[in-house]
């Protein structure tokens, strides 16, 4: 035998090896055992919670790995992506067939009844054109009304201005009056509108409370450059101008707008439900004393939409689903969505988990009342297949910038965003035919 | 044939006379750079290529819809993406400015301390450090610095009546980013201080013995004799200034997680607009061709000063090689 024979011999010995190693277990695990990968943040998927499932599911066994868009994508690529994964509800995702539709394991589920998911669930669903109806492609982990505001009414008090009211929504023109009076009283940030995590869901809610739509019917056109547009933008104009709170241009110091409320630097921030988390019993904090939750303000038609719906999917090339899928009940249904809805942070999206939020608090039962109430006004605003959601963030918060600098208008800011939108609409078109 | 009868290089081993010794030295070669030539292969050749590849495509990272589009990402970075060359612009600005400083002050700091001094040691030590720490926590050290409410930038002019100022946001934001990135000068200075070291003693003498200044010792004897070392600075500088991603998103004032959608438009330079296109908007077709783009115009400056270098780099030849 040559020497090249025998490197050849040596070089397939070792791949053989190699692959035995590490190719050639079954795909599940071992036998009768399936394993389950799990891509989501191990906060919220903890370790306790993996090792109470596989102790109860011993045919089930949960691989983490921590949630990472990258890596994420290139699994799909591959062809070889996690069984359950974090997302947010988005056109994008459903048309592009990349997840998997539930409504079966849904209708054949002990754990999740259909009758108990709450109408936020409706995010996850997709008929091919319109959001918020058809097919069932993942579940809400819990969600929140996402512009309803949480108000303190200390600082309000001290500076003599009227709280908004918490039985009916205001207008955004008088909830902009609002923190231009608590300005002028001195108060350096009034209101905080959460610019940071992008306004694009804001425009779009103001938008529609006026009767607009932000795209064409066919989906493939954005629409800015309209009254019901022009009004919404020159809104975060005139907020960014008068300094009534956090831009862009002027960034909360902590990054965020919670934590300047909670240590009483905000008069009120559009901070959601989800505030509550922050003032459980236990927090050093004397915020939650005179702290109100008010509804979604609006600009003609009463709409309170949900911005996220954060959730799980099941991927549609996963190899594993109905495993997948016992985890997800498990994750909704079972102790960490009763851990979830204990701790006040957000609305479960099972009704039945309801009665678990806490209420020990004052605060507590105003603001799952007023959630209550605005449950009777969510809405799944429109979304394009054509697009993903978070490309609306930076065009539009580059424009309103130079707008608030005073460099260009309220139209000037339509037409531009218009325009970056439409390109990439188009390309997505393109894409998906 | 006895020992005795090899060359001094066949003795070691390393002769490439006969078949069987021409054979064992290749093998031996190629035995130690093939971890490299592999590496290049693997990690930068086939990359390069699949980027190439994907810059024709409308490829969005996840999905299976997708399909070749010819020139078109390359035809849109070069007629409809001003965001694109703006942001070109900003990181020429922010490495004209940030290179010579960089390779300047090392110089500076070398110069400073090669002199005798009370504890040198230290002193090396001190300007050196800072180049050595971790990035991110030298970004969170200056987020600190320059927090509006709380930072200390902000506290030492507020004596002086100065109002506070976003650092961290527009139109700052750039400024803060080159003050990050000199930081760092100490890495330079001990790059410098090493060539500064190795300039012969008796030249500068020669050169004070004919009546030279400081100065005209510096600029007529040192700083010919260590060009190699600054111009192997400064082209690294510039190719690493051209490529910066990772400080302006540390520098982004946001909650968590660096994100760069957040970055200040005046900091988003165009690496950062790269990132933004493949992990924001999901365009990895157009966000390849901005690579290659990228990657062409690179080399070009790269190949330039390279070219430009015979007149200003001096190199020590020994008297008895050709």
């Amino acid at each position: 035998m040559s020497i090249r024979s025998r490197s050849v011999l040596a070089a397939g010995t070792l791949i053989a090896v190699a692959a035995a190693l590490t190719g050639c277990s079954p795909a599940g695990g071992s036998a009768g055992v399936t394993t389950v990968t799990v891509m989501y943040g191990s906060e919220e998927f903890a370790p306790a919670y993996v090792k109470e499932f596989e102790s109860e599911n011993p045919d089930i066994k949960i691989t983490m790995l921590e949630f990472d868009q990258t890596r994420l994508n290139a699994m799909l690529t591959a062809g070889d992506p996690p069984d359950l994964v974090r997302g947010l509800p988005s056109a994008n995702l459903f048309a592009k067939g990349l997840a998997a539709p539930l409504d079966n394991y849904l209708a054949s589920s002990t754990v999740i009844l259909e009758s108990d998911l709450e109408p936020a669930n409706d995010l996850w669903r997709w008929d091919g054109n319109v959001r918020g109806t058809g097919t069932l492609y993942g579940l809400v982990k819990d969600y929140s009304p996402d512009l309803t505001i949480w108000q303190n009414t200390a600082i309000f008090d001290a500076a003599g201005v009227a709280p908004l009211s918490t039985s009916e929504p205001s207008s955004w023109d008088e909830v902009l009056e609002t923190a231009e009076a608590l300005k002028a009283t001195g108060i350096e940030n009034p209101l905080g509108i959460q610019w940071q995590w992008g306004v694009s869901g804001l425009l779009q809610t103001m938008i529609e409370q006026q009767g607009g739509q932000l795209y064409d019917s066919s989906l493939t056109k954005a629409q800015l450059n309209t009254p019901e547009g022009i009004r919404a933008i020159q809104w975060l104009i005139d907020y960014g101008t008068a300094g009534a709170g956090p831009t862009s241009l002027n960034p909360p110091a902590t990054g965020d707008d919670t934590a300047s409320f909670v240590t009483e630097k905000l008069a009120a921030t559009m901070t959601g439900f989800w505030f509550g988390g922050n003032l459980a019993p236990g927090e050093d904090t004397t915020v939650g004393n005179t702290a109100q939750l008010v509804p979604a303000p609006t600009f003609g038609t009463r709409m309170s939409p949900i911005l996220g719906g954060v959730g799980a999917w099941i991927p549609e090339a996963s190899k594993n689903k109905d495993a997948a899928w016992r985890v997800m009940e498990y994750f909704m249904a079972g102790k960490p969505a009763v851990d979830r809805a204990s701790s006040g942070w957000g609305l479960p999206g099972l009704t039945s988990l309801w009665e678990l939020m806490p209420s020990a608090e004052p605060y507590q039962v105003q603001a799952k009342a007023v959630a209550l109430d605005e449950g009777e006004y969510l809405v799944t605003l429109q979304d394009s297949p054509y697009i993903n959601s978070n490309s609306w963030g930076s065009f539009l918060d580059k424009a309103l910038q130079e707008a608030i600098k005073g460099n260009t208008t309220a139209e000037q800011v339509a037409v531009s965003v218009e325009e970056e939108m439409n390109k990439l609409l188009a390309q997505g078109k393109d894409q998906l035919g | 044939m006895t020992s005795s009868a090899l060359t001094p290089a066949a003795a070691a081993g390393v002769t490439t006379r006969g078949r069987g010794w021409r054979r064992y030295p290749a093998r031996t070669f190629y035995t130690f750079v093939s971890p490299w030539i592999l590496g290049f292969l693997l990690l930068t050749l086939v990359p390069i290529g699949f980027a190439l590849v994907v810059s024709f495509t409308n490829y969005d990272g996840a999905s299976s819809f997708w399909r070749f589009v010819g020139f078109r990402n390359y035809v849109e970075l070069f007629t409809s993406s001003p965001s694109a060359w703006q942001s070109l612009l900003r990181t020429l600005a922010y490495t004209i400015i940030v290179v010579p400083l960089s390779v300047a002050g090392g110089l500076f700091l070398a110069v400073l301390v090669n002199r005798r001094l009370r504890a040198r040691g230290v002193v090396r030590a001190i300007f050196f450090i800072p180049s050595v720490i971790p990035i991110v926590a030298t970004a969170i050290m200056w987020r600190l610095i320059f927090n509006r409410d709380a930072g200390l930038l902000n506290g030492v002019l507020s004596v002086f009546g100065v109002r506070e100022t976003i650092w961290l946001a527009d139109p700052y934001a750039f400024y803060a980013l080159i003050v990050v990135t000199l930081w760092g000068l100490g890495g330079g200075m001990v790059i410098s201080l090493a060539a500064l070291q190795d300039v012969p003693t008796e030249l500068e003498e020669a050169a004070r013995l004919d009546g030279a200044s400081t100065w005209q010792v510096m600029r007529a004897v040192v700083i010919p004799m260590i060009s190699p070392v600054l111009y192997f600075q400064m082209i690294t500088g510039i190719i690493a200034s051209l490529q910066v991603v990772v400080q302006p998103l540390l520098l982004a004032q946001t909650r968590t997680v660096a994100s760069s959608q957040e970055v200040p438009t005046s900091s988003t330079l165009y690496m950062v607009e790269v990132y933004n296109e493949f992990f924001f908007e999901s365009r990895f077709g157009f966000g390849s061709a901005m690579l290659w783009v990228f990657f062409i115009a690179i080399l070009a400056i790269t190949l330039i000063l390279q070219w430009l270098s015979r007149r200003f780099v001096f190199y020590q030849v020994d008297s008895d090689q050709k």
